[in-house]
């Protein structure tokens, strides 16, 4: 893998600016939301956009322009959404995210990466195997009380993977305390790693540190398979979409199904296995995580490889992914089931839901952008009339729970809890 | 920049606003269509750099910039969306005037049928807001997320829903403008934005004439549009599942119906023309060249499906013969007894210019062109993937009624380019791969021939260059109208810039281009708006 390969679709770019809108053929509803791009938003200077990085990289690679602050400060304001690759690809077979990615790469390998704020994620993961500077002792204290199974000493069929801030933020542990209650209590055959769980490694491969991500992902996979389980599950966005979508790069056989809790306990209920009985009367929307979204499908990059058809159209040999097979009915599905929800959609929404802004470190090196990010996405929410908010992923969460801390008065709620409380 | 310079352009937009880094600059370098412009050697990328970026809020920020221009006699050129090389400088030391942040709806005038937006506002913005009070825009074929305000201002005027709306040239109305010298003058009537016109004699032939200056006579900061009727509902919920642009209508109108008729020869499609703007009848009314070039462009949602799906498959081998002269007519009315008249009028001129609806747009694999899918294709508008073979130009745009269209434009260029394409590197999608669009009920129709080449690989991209310079030779030798700033205009001979070709076109036509020098001359008289796409351009500057 390499940048270079991706220099033919950097020549391709025509400067259009779709890259900075929600896709124009799901057309847009309103003037006030009609941009997708989280960092030319508040960025304006072209270069944030997404063609605006693959111009970067294209004059990178000719020479034109070397590294400098300014050239990692608009490679890494940027939450890898994958909105302009979405939009992009629409109408053409450019694989702008890959782009954006492979120049985070070259950034760690020429040295040039990490930034301050990445580092202590990198430096926890080495000697944590967390993101939070939190010791493996503790990685399996969220689960205290729980009569859960041992899944280091028994086989089980479900493995419930908590992810690092499930595990030790204090906020939101207990949103993987309510999804393994709701299980065991359902007779689910469902067993934990304990304190022997480790990192995905999302932030290392989001922000361009192959090495470390190839590490964590071998040794996860190799674990996953030897326990022989048969689904892989957690209640994490970044942690399944990594899952889902990346760890398939490594060419490594994988005997498991990957599956995001918002499925599970939607088909729990669809089944008829728990029932949302008590009442909630309350309006809420819903945030898509990106990579619960359109990131979470596998995308295998086509590395450059292409053949000629009709004198000069590009073929590549890859699935085309626009991400319109990411989780989205299931969540929905969930909270119409429960009794006095008024479910109200955003305007931006499913494959082109707009980021929280806290993805692929954004949040450590540009916590400033990261807020300004999701106090977008909240005002969106807020226009829908709607009194929640609700999420499926912990990053998102935290980011518009800390954004929102000024003005409160929309609530941030994670599924997993307006469930919770709904069947108990 | 010098430093005493940038701190004053500073303390207008605030540090954040402004940029002399290079990573910054690279950006502003570097377009569609930027690999055909005179340089020493080939590249993507311009040869100069701009002096700054500068993204002012308001008018007044624009009009103070422009004045510090004036004071140290910066050249500047303003952009909005900025897509395509006419966007950018074409000279050094030229300060770019990004207007990304002047981006409002400042007033929309349901009972007088006009919207005032900023530079910013784009088409699809502008055409949700309207849909919400029962109107419509003319969006430009260069899609949805393209400047409202260029189009009409600056550059062109070409849109899809032309047979309806009109040209865009003919929907500008007010116009607040901020001159080369600094002074800001208002077109139509001080405080109101219903006409472009008065008191006095009207000033919008100068300002914009047949195809816009190009960012040569100043910076228009705000501009009214007239808006159209739109009989649809206030707004329309998709899915992705479309073939067009993936997405797919779910509250599809009922007052609508997508006719794509073929017929036999070009005399009797520009017939089914004139009869389609004789009776008033159909909301849009465009064409998409020969069946090959209507799938390479809209048939597929990707390279390698369109490939499989219609050559690969057969269906184009077998199609050609049948479907010889494919249009689109789309019939949208506001009440059933109007629908079903406009409807009855549709099938019974095109039977009566010998089209056929072939079964195959009707049940087989075309028929998703109707409908939804076609609803969703023009407002949608998202025509970024007119480049899926990595690049594309049209040679020279033409206006005219139907029959000149035709006989000096289609027919001709038919050979030219079945010429090229059997040399190899341009994408073979047919030989016509002509693109009509008709205005105020064919009143006039504007047609361009479209090239699809590939921009990462140098031998397409000079085959491009020598197929649009033997095109223009051709037209100017018939002394075609041609456009005279058209986006063809930007390709050709390595060696000869926009102003030459302009120039070398002005001679045939009045010598336009000297009238517009004199306007320059006038408007501008320290000729501080770049002049790279206006007049002689820069070319007449150093002949001078």
């Amino acid at each position: 893998m390499a940048l270079e390969d991706y220099k033919k679709d950097m020549m391709r770019c025509v400067r259009c600016s779709v890259c900075k809108f929600i896709p124009l053929s799901s057309l847009i509803k309103s003037w006030r939301f009609a941009y997708g791009c989280p960092s030319i938003i508040q960025k304006n200077f072209h270069a944030y956009s997404g063609g605006g990085k693959l111009i970067l990289a294209l004059s990178f690679l000719e020479g034109r322009i070397g590294y400098s602050p300014k050239l990692l400060e608009v490679i890494y304001n940027c939450s890898l959404c994958g909105m302009c690759d979405l939009t992009c690809k629409i109408g053409t077979d450019m694989e702008v995210w890959e782009i954006l990615h492979e120049f985070r790469i070259r950034c760690f390998k020429d040295g040039q990466a990490p930034l301050p704020g990445h580092k202590p994620i990198l430096d926890s993961l080495k000697n944590y195997d967390n993101v939070w500077m939190q010791p493996r002792g503790r990685r399996g204290e969220w689960a205290r009380g729980i009569n859960v199974r041992d899944a280091r000493k028994e086989r089980v069929s479900v493995l419930y993977f908590a992810g690092c801030t499930y595990s030790y933020e204090p906020g939101l542990k207990e949103i993987a305390r309510k999804t393994l209650k709701i299980l065991v209590e359902n007779d689910v055959d469902v067993g934990i790693l304990g304190n022997e769980e480790k990192c995905c490694s999302s932030p290392a491969y989001m922000i361009g540190d192959e090495e470390t991500f190839k590490k964590f992902a071998e040794e996860n996979i190799e674990k996953f398979n030897e326990m022989g389980i048969e689904i892989l599950l957690t209640s994490c966005a970044g942690c399944y979409g990594l899952f889902k979508s990346k760890y398939p790069r490594l060419e490594k056989k994988m005997n498991f199904r990957v599956m995001h809790s918002v499925e599970f306990l939607w088909s729990l209920i669809r089944d008829g296995k728990i029932k949302p009985r008590k009442r909630i009367d309350m309006a809420v929307t819903y945030n898509d995580p990106c990579h619960l979204g359109r990131l979470s499908e596998p995308r295998i990059p086509s590395h450059g490889k292409e053949r000629i058809e009709l004198n000069t159209l590009p073929i590549k040999d890859i699935p085309k992914i626009h991400g319109f097979n990411g989780i989205y009915e299931e969540p929905r599905e969930i909270l119409k089931s429960i009794p006095g929800i008024k479910f109200v959609e955003m305007e931006r929404r499913m494959e082109y839901s707009f980021c929280c802004g806290s993805g692929a470190g954004a949040r450590s090196a540009f916590p400033d952008f990261a807020q300004k990010t999701a106090l977008e996405r909240l005002e969106e929410a807020s226009y829908t009339g709607a009194s929640a908010l609700i999420t499926a992923c912990p990053w998102c969460e935290k980011n518009f729970m800390d954004a929102n801390k000024n003005n409160g008065a929309l609530k941030i709620i994670n599924i997993v809890e307006l469930l919770y409380d709904s069947i108990k | 920049m010098e430093r005493e310079i940038y701190r004053i352009f500073e303390e207008i937009v605030g540090p954040e606003n402004i940029s002399d880094d290079p990573v910054i600059l690279e950006t502003y370098s570097f377009n569609w269509l930027t690999e055909f412009l005179p340089r020493s050697a080939p590249s993507k990328f311009m040869e100069h750099r701009p002096l700054a970026v500068i993204l002012p809020k308001s008018t007044e920020e624009v009009q103070k910039i422009v004045k510090v221009c004036n004071s140290y006699r910066i050249k500047f050129k303003a952009l909005s969306t900025g897509y395509g090389s006419h966007s950018l400088p074409g000279q050094e030391n030229v300060l770019v005037i990004d207007l990304r942040r002047m981006n409002r709806i400042i007033e929309l005038d349901e009972k007088n049928k006009f919207a005032v937006v900023e530079p910013y506002v784009v088409w699809a913005q502008l055409q949700a807001e309207a849909m919400k009070v029962g109107l419509f825009t003319t969006p430009i074929q260069a899609g949805s997320q393209a400047s409202v305000l260029a189009n009409l201002t600056s550059g062109w005027g070409m849109n899809t829903f032309g047979n309806h709306g009109g040209h865009n040239g003919r929907n500008v109305l007010g116009v607040e403008w901020v001159l080369p010298t600094g002074e800001i003058l208002k077109l139509g009537p001080p405080n109101e934005w219903f006409t472009g016109d008065g008191p006095g004699p009207s000033l919008r032939g100068i300002m914009r004439g047949h195809c816009g200056a190009q960012g040569g006579l100043g910076i228009f900061t705000k501009v009214g549009i007239k808006l159209h009727n739109w009989p649809g509902p206030p707004v329309l919920e998709t899915e992705p599942t479309g073939l067009i642009s993936a997405y797919s209508i779910k509250n599809l109108p009922k007052f609508i119906e997508v006719a794509i008729p073929t017929f036999d020869t070009y005399e009797t499609l520009a017939n089914f023309f004139y009869r389609a703007g004789e009776e008033e009848i159909a909301y849009c009314l465009i064409r998409a060249g020969s069946i090959e070039h209507l799938v390479t462009f809209a048939g597929a949602l990707s390279n390698k499906e369109i490939f499989e799906q219609w050559f690969e498959s057969g269906f184009i081998s077998s199609a050609k013969e049948l479907i010889k002269h494919p249009c689109v007519a789309m019939v949208f009315a506001n009440t059933e007894r109007e629908f079903n008249f406009k409807k009855k009028v549709l099938y019974e001129i095109i039977e009566e210019c010998n089209g056929k609806i072939l079964p195959v747009f009707k049940e087989g694999p075309l028929q998703k062109f109707g409908g939804e899918e076609m609803l969703v294709g023009l407002i949608g508008n998202d025509t970024h993937f007119i480049h899926h073979a990595g690049g594309f130009v049209i040679s020279a745009g033409y206006m005219g009624t139907a029959d000149a269209v035709i006989k000096h434009m289609g027919i001709p260029q038919e050979k030219l380019k079945k010429k090229f394409i059997e040399r190899g590197k341009i994408l073979a999608d047919g030989e016509d791969s002509t693109y009509h669009n008709s205005f105020e009920n064919n009143a006039y129709i504007y047609m361009e021939m479209e090239f699809h080449y590939d921009a990462a690989d140098p031998l397409s991209v000079q085959e491009v260059r020598e197929v649009v310079r033997e095109e223009r030779e051709n037209l100017m030798e018939e002394k075609l109208g041609f456009e005279p700033n058209d986006i063809g205009l930007c390709v050709g001979d390595s060696n000869m810039d926009t102003g030459e070709r302009i120039i070398e076109i002005g001679k045939r036509y009045g010598n336009f281009h000297i009238w517009q020098e004199k306007v320059k001359s006038a408007f501008d008289p320290l000729d501080l708006s770049d002049r790279s796409n206006y007049g002689g351009g820069i070319y007449m500057k150093k002949r001078n």
